[in-house]
């Protein structure tokens, strides 16, 4: 479905903020499948997702979807591929809007129709019948403004918002970080629910093991703008999150073993 | 509960005021087995202030004796006031309770040559068969392994040795997992070449001879000749490796050394083989950075207040790693050193003079093994971790001849 090439970036090439964002990140998600991806703080795997929505062109590598190769398609274009959630309950639905209006604009998504507030009737009972799902009691506000919704509802309109046109790829960067432990286990199940009924490919960007071990079918760890371990099939059933801790441990040893370690063992190791 | 320790002689004496119940048996045990990790293991309790002894204070009475008792050690209360006499005999305890203190049996009550003038906390040991080493150094590190080199080797009791070996040599040359290991009186401890995994053990049994297969060792066969018990140096501070194998130089006149440390751990500095050496390419030889796929290095001194068992050679005038050069050690210790390591959990060992068999026989026999590291001195300028340093334990060790030709 998604195929990554050797994609690389670096910011501010050249200059002492210099920082290799991705080096050379070779990456197949297969159609249906719902990938986790953890690392710690400044591994790229916000820059990885920004990368596939076209945020901006790698400077080196190519992405395809379906074979097609996307690499040098705008943002825009890419949209009416994929959907995306991010941190920030706050970005993503216009407040001031009232939750219909706000699921219209999400349903004309890649259109270039001119946009209109009107929603019909119909619409307005299909809408209802999604925002059920939700099991929140929103299918009777959905003349409310967003605004006025708590951070854990609009991130799951949010979310429904985003799958609704069954976008080929669901990417979610954190989506459920900025909430509550008790909303953010809702939407995280939310999204799994979803997912599966909705048979969406999804890749997803956690600081949650819990959520790394529990939701998805893949879990890849990245560190240091590189895939440093890929868990999938029977290795992804058996991990728990001890497992996942080891292995940033292994990772993170390993980063302290550099040059002048190295040397140390080439002298000592015998 | 306040408890006042003050040492007489080779005595504890442990004032205890308050009340033995409950709510404080727990703080009542652990300080009572953090004196006995101290290595005091003859304990008086002077129980003029307890006031009160619930069932909850005798099963902690009962855990120290426990101990002190695996220990050859001896726990005595006195002074205790009526209340206390009475529960104690009645539970079936009265022996702990006496008007005048026993004095320690001389722990060292062995039947060695004084006139030899050892250190104190030194025992010259009998020895008939004395220690000989030989090498197998085909493997030059990080080259092609040519499986014409590999060694068969037996480690009946009375042997020793470290290097990197096998357990199985079925399968295919390749396919062999070739780690880190070490060999005390009989015992093998291995572990396999990969990051995560915990060492595997061969027990020597009745009719059992563990046997490896080996690409590189060390391998000495005979006696002990000398044990050295240590404790923190003057200042509180921990020994280090090097510092302890140079005391042994001094306690023998020989130019190598055979050794077994059993010790408290302050911390470790190693590394250990995470991928087996047979997978060396001569197309891809590992230099540098690429060490990294082969080696895993500690990082950080690791393992502290767990138990080592090390097994080492050590030479105060040759590069033990190279018969053919007379260069002296490089180290900033002066010293030529090839150790590897066994973690064990921590279990106190007894004071004075103590078998090395039946101690390693104790931790082979115990809860498994965490770990095994090959000790490196980590001696970077700046940030380098230092050497490998120890609380408190024993040292047993050899002089060994330099082996005259290879194999
Ligand atoms: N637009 C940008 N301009 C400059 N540097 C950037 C930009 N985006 C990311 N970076 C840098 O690239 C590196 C990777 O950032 P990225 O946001 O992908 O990390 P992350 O794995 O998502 O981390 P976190 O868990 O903190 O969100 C970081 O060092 C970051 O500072
Ligand atoms: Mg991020």
């Amino acid at each position: 479905m998604l195929e990554i090439s050797g994609i690389s970036k670096t910011f501010f090439p050249q200059t002492v903020n210099e920082v290799k964002a991705l080096r050379q990140v070779d990456l197949r998600i297969e159609e249906g499948s719902f990938t986790a991806i953890i690392g710690t703080n400044g591994s790229g795997k916000s820059t990885l997702l920004n990368a596939i929505a076209g945020t901006f062109i790698p400077d080196d590598g190519i992405i395809r979807v379906d074979g097609k190769n996307i690499t040098e398609w705008s943002e825009y274009k890419r949209a009416q591929l994929i959907g995306r959630v991010f941190q920030n309950p706050f970005a993503g639905t216009a407040a001031d809007m009232s939750i219909a209006e706000n699921i219209v604009m999400a349903m004309r998504r890649g259109q270039s129709r001119p946009l209109t507030r009107a929603v019909t009737q119909k619409a307005k009972s299909e809408i209802a019948d999604r925002v059920r799902m939700l099991n929140m009691g929103l299918e009777d506000r959905l003349d409310n403004a967003i605004g006025t919704l708590s951070g854990g509802q609009r991130q799951a309109l949010t979310l429904l918002m985003a799958t609704w046109l069954k976008p080929k790829l669901l990417l979610l960067d954190e989506h459920t970080a900025a909430l509550d432990p008790k909303s953010a286990a809702k939407v995280a199940e939310l999204t799994k629910q979803i997912i599966e009924s909705e048979r969406l490919t999804a890749m997803m960007v956690t600081h949650s093991m819990q959520q790394a071990v529990d939701l998805p079918d893949r879990i890849v760890m990245m560190h240091r703008g590189q895939i440093v371990e890929d868990y999938q099939k029977e290795n992804k059933k058996r991990v728990r999150i001890p497992d996942l801790l080891d292995t940033f441990d292994r990772v993170q040893k390993r980063e302290l073993f550099d040059e002048t370690v190295a040397a140390l063992l080439t002298e000592q190791y015998f | 509960m306040e408890l006042i320790a003050i040492k007489k002689g080779k005595i504890l004496h442990v004032q205890a005021v308050g009340r033995l119940d409950a709510s404080w048996s727990d703080y009542f045990t652990d300080t009572f087995l953090g004196y006995i990790r101290n290595g005091d293991h003859q304990l008086v309790i002077n129980a003029a202030e307890i006031h009160f002894l619930s069932s909850a204070g005798i099963r902690s009475l009962v855990r120290i004796h426990k101990e002190l008792m695996k220990l050859k050690g001896r726990l005595q209360i006195i002074n205790a006031n009526e209340f206390v006499i009475s529960t104690l005999q009645m539970t079936g305890f009265g022996m702990w309770l006496t008007t005048s203190v026993i004095q320690a049996d001389d722990e060292s009550s062995h039947e060695i040559d004084k006139a030899e003038k050892l250190p104190e906390n030194c025992y010259a040991l009998p020895v008939t068969k004395p220690m000989t080493l030989k090498k197998n150094e085909n493997w030059v590190p990080w080259k092609k392994i040519d499986p014409e080199h590999i060694t068969h080797l037996h480690f009946p009791s009375g042997t020793f040795g470290l290097g990197i070996g096998s357990p199985v040599s079925t399968e295919a040359f390749e396919n062999l997992l070739f780690g880190d290991y070490l060999a005390v009186c009989g015992n093998v401890v291995y572990q396999r070449p990969e990051e995560k995994s915990k060492p595997d053990y061969l027990l020597k049994l009745e009719n059992f001879v563990p046997d490896l297969y080996a690409i590189q060792s060390l391998y000495a066969e005979g006696e002990m000749s000398h044990l050295l018990r240590f404790t923190p140096n003057e200042d509180g501070t921990p020994v280090r490796l090097s510092g302890l194998v140079k005391q042994t130089f001094s306690v023998i006149s020989a130019s190598q050394i055979v050794f077994v440390i059993l010790a408290e751990i302050d911390g470790l500095v190693g590394a250990h083989l995470i991928q087996s050496p047979t997978k060396i390419e001569e197309s891809e030889l590992p230099t540098g950075l690429k060490m990294r796929d082969w080696l895993s290095f500690s990082g950080e001194r690791i393992h502290a207040k767990e138990q080592a068992l090390v097994v080492g050679i050590a030479s105060n005038s040759f590069n033990i790693n190279d018969s053919t050069s007379n260069q002296s050690p490089s180290s900033m210790s002066g010293l030529s050193l090839h150790a590897h390591t066994a973690v064990f959990p921590y279990q106190p060992l007894q004071n004075g003079q103590i078998n090395l068999e039946e101690q390693v026989q104790k931790f082979l026999n115990g809860p498994p093994p965490k770990a095994l590291l090959h000790l490196i001195e980590d001696n970077r300028p700046g940030n380098g971790l230092g050497e490998s340093s120890f609380i408190r334990g024993a040292i047993w060790f050899a002089p060994v001849k330099p082996e005259e030709a290879k194999q």
